[in-house]
């Protein structure tokens, strides 16, 4: 049952609200949900996996005591259950919903309320093409993999807009670096991430996942068996050069995201904090609840175009033996396939944000002329040849 | 280094750096954490070396004859005494010392005749104000525990003569009664 047909039923739907109306609200019904079911949790449990990961890989505990707070036993010592930890990023949020919202005077006051919103509504606009399941995505437009790519680069608009709005030299500085950054690596990920659309022969998100699902194919040899056991992701295909476009893409995402080591923007040590330095409080947070949400989308839309997405690996074939087609809920039928999809989208896209978190607190950060010169002198030439091999492979395929 | 030895120099180091993390990692993850080096403070704390350690003094009230011999030999006055009558006959109504100017010099400790200050083991003094760092001994505050042998003996004779009781009895006629509790069960400063 789709959305329109549930406000469909209710009775003064089509009577009373012009069309305007209706279009928004199912525009906008779909976008709160992303932001309270997926965004939110996503952004809370990042932050608390990153300190609690980063922390076991630096012999460290991390936040292991934030819980239920209650009241004070007599020798003055609080009670509480500790719950491994997982209020921390509630805390935070408490802590930083109270901090003073600070905007510089000399500033330009409109472009710096407005830009964490921008860079919020481009995290947002990536969830809107990202298949978290069979039947579980808001839009599959025929133009997929070019959206989120387009949709991605929104993102620079509002850093540049932080920085130069903070009228802060360092702001400027580390808005400056991250636009020179994206911008350079908007063009081997949008060439690493044309490998698999030349393969599938669409842009469509649904598609992909459908070819990954239907059958594999190594130089030749291929088949129907096994291509949802994991065998017909687009990784094995033309092998090995779409493991190098893998590894490419995987990398040009975490430059995009800004992710240690390609952290310039940020830079504390340099910047103080980069375009951040003089946002606070809920502004700030809306920067991080966007970072890690970007990172939970890109994650999972490398595991879609390289992965095989929610449709094909070791998980879904083994739930996809289950002789369940459908469980009944009510209102509508929960196919098997969607419960399947969402536990091998899950171990994928979180296998990858933990992979992130551990180059992060791995890698020291580059140099900007080290970022420049593997992004144009190594990962362009190669994500070229990986075009051009992916091309001939699609041609020996038969496309 | 040419072109493609850079490329595999990049991708063995960048190896090499996730193997050196993921060591680690898989290391604390398997033993959930108990391989750490972390201490959960409140919880557990480092063993004090009872011999160098200079924290709050523990100082027995009832024995303090208040000859004013710690306070003079203060370098920075942070302990105040005051009293009523003489020699061993005297009352103490106030015994202060004022730790945001108590350097934990030891000074105090020698002069004692009755040897009932030393500097003990706790460390700890939160407060919002001034008025916070100023223990009030006289109330009965971190009382002595840890004794020399000599002491040990003066605090045995004290004992068996029932003078604790009679000081007790003394002050709380004169308005210092003792407020902290005594019993180690109750307050978590004797443990």
């Amino acid at each position: 049952m789709s959305l329109s047909e549930l406000f469909g039923a209710l009775p003064f739907w089509d009577d009373y609200l012009p069309s305007l109306v209706q279009a928004l609200v199912l525009a906008l019904v779909p976008a709160i949900l992303v932001v309270l079911a997926v965004l939110t949790p996503v952004g809370i449990l990042g932050v608390y996996a990153e300190r609690r990961w980063s922390a076991m890989m630096q012999d460290r505990l991390g936040p292991n005591r934030v819980g239920l707070p209650f009241v004070k036993d007599y020798t003055g010592k609080p009670w509480y259950i500790r719950l491994w930890g997982l209020g921390q990023g509630l805390a935070d949020g408490v802590k930083l919903l109270g901090k003073e919202d600070f905007v510089p005077p000399k500033g330009d006051g409109f472009l710096f309320l407005l830009s964490p919103l921008i860079v919020f509504a481009g995290a947002l606009g990536l969830f809107a093409a990202l298949p978290l399941s069979d039947g579980l995505i808001a839009a599959d437009l025929n133009v997929g993999v070019f959206y989120i790519l387009a949709v991605g680069a929104i993102e620079i608009v509002g850093v540049l807009m932080a920085g130069w709005s903070s009228n802060n030299k360092w702001s400027l500085l580390g808005s400056m670096r991250e636009v020179a950054q994206v911008v350079s690596y908007e063009i081997p990920m949008a060439m690493t991430a044309l490998c698999p659309v030349l393969l599938v022969g669409s842009l469509q998100m649904g598609e992909i996942i459908a070819f990954q699902q239907s059958g594999w194919d190594v130089w030749g040899l291929g088949g129907e068996a096994g291509a949802q056991w994991g065998l017909g992701w687009n990784l094995w295909r033309a092998f090995p050069v779409n493991v190098i476009a893998f590894v490419i893409f995987y990398v040009c995402t975490l430059a995009n995201l800004k992710r240690a080591p390609f952290d310039l923007p940020e830079a504390e040590s340099e910047l103080v904090s980069g375009f951040l330095t003089e946002y606070s409080g809920m502004r700030w947070s809306l920067f991080f609840l966007a970072e890690y949400g970007a990172m939970f989308a890109m994650s999972g839309i490398a595991a879609t175009l390289f992965l095989g997405g929610w449709g094909s690996g070791p998980v879904y074939g083994a739930l996809s033996l289950v002789p369940v087609e459908t469980i009944p809920l009510g209102v509508a039928d929960l196919r098997w396939s969607t419960v399947a999809g969402i536990a091998e989208f899950s171990w994928k896209t979180v296998g990858l944000m933990l992979l992130m978190i551990n180059v992060r607190w791995t890698l020291p950060r580059l140099r900007l002329d080290q970022v420049m010169s593997l992004c144009f002198k190594y990962f362009i030439p190669f994500a070229m040849a990986c075009l051009l091999l992916n091309g001939l492979a699609a041609l020996a395929g038969g496309r | 280094m040419g072109y493609f030895g850079n490329i595999l120099d990049g991708i063995r180091t960048t190896a090499q750096g996730l193997k050196l993390t993921g060591t680690y990692l898989t290391r604390n993850l398997a033993a959930r954490g108990e391989a750490t080096f972390a201490l959960e403070y409140p919880d557990e704390r480092l063993p004090i070396d009872k011999v160098t350690h200079r924290g709050i003094h523990e100082f027995d009230v009832d024995r303090c004859i208040s000859c004013d011999a710690c306070a003079r030999a203060c370098p920075v006055d942070c302990i105040y005494i005051e009293s009523v009558g003489k020699g061993k006959k005297a009352i103490m109504t106030r015994y202060e010392i004022d730790y945001s100017k108590c350097l934990f010099c030891s000074l105090c400790v020698p002069p004692c005749p009755s040897e009932c200050i030393v500097l003990g083991e706790k460390y700890s003094l939160p407060g919002h104000t001034r008025d916070d760092m100023v223990v009030k001994f006289h109330e009965g505050a971190y009382p002595l525990q840890v004794r020399s042998e000599h002491a040990e003996k003066m605090v045995k004779e004290f004992q068996d003569e029932g003078l604790y009781e009679k000081k007790r009895k003394e002050r709380e006629e004169h308005g210092v009664p003792t407020r902290v509790e005594q019993d180690p069960a109750k307050n978590p400063d004797l443990r």
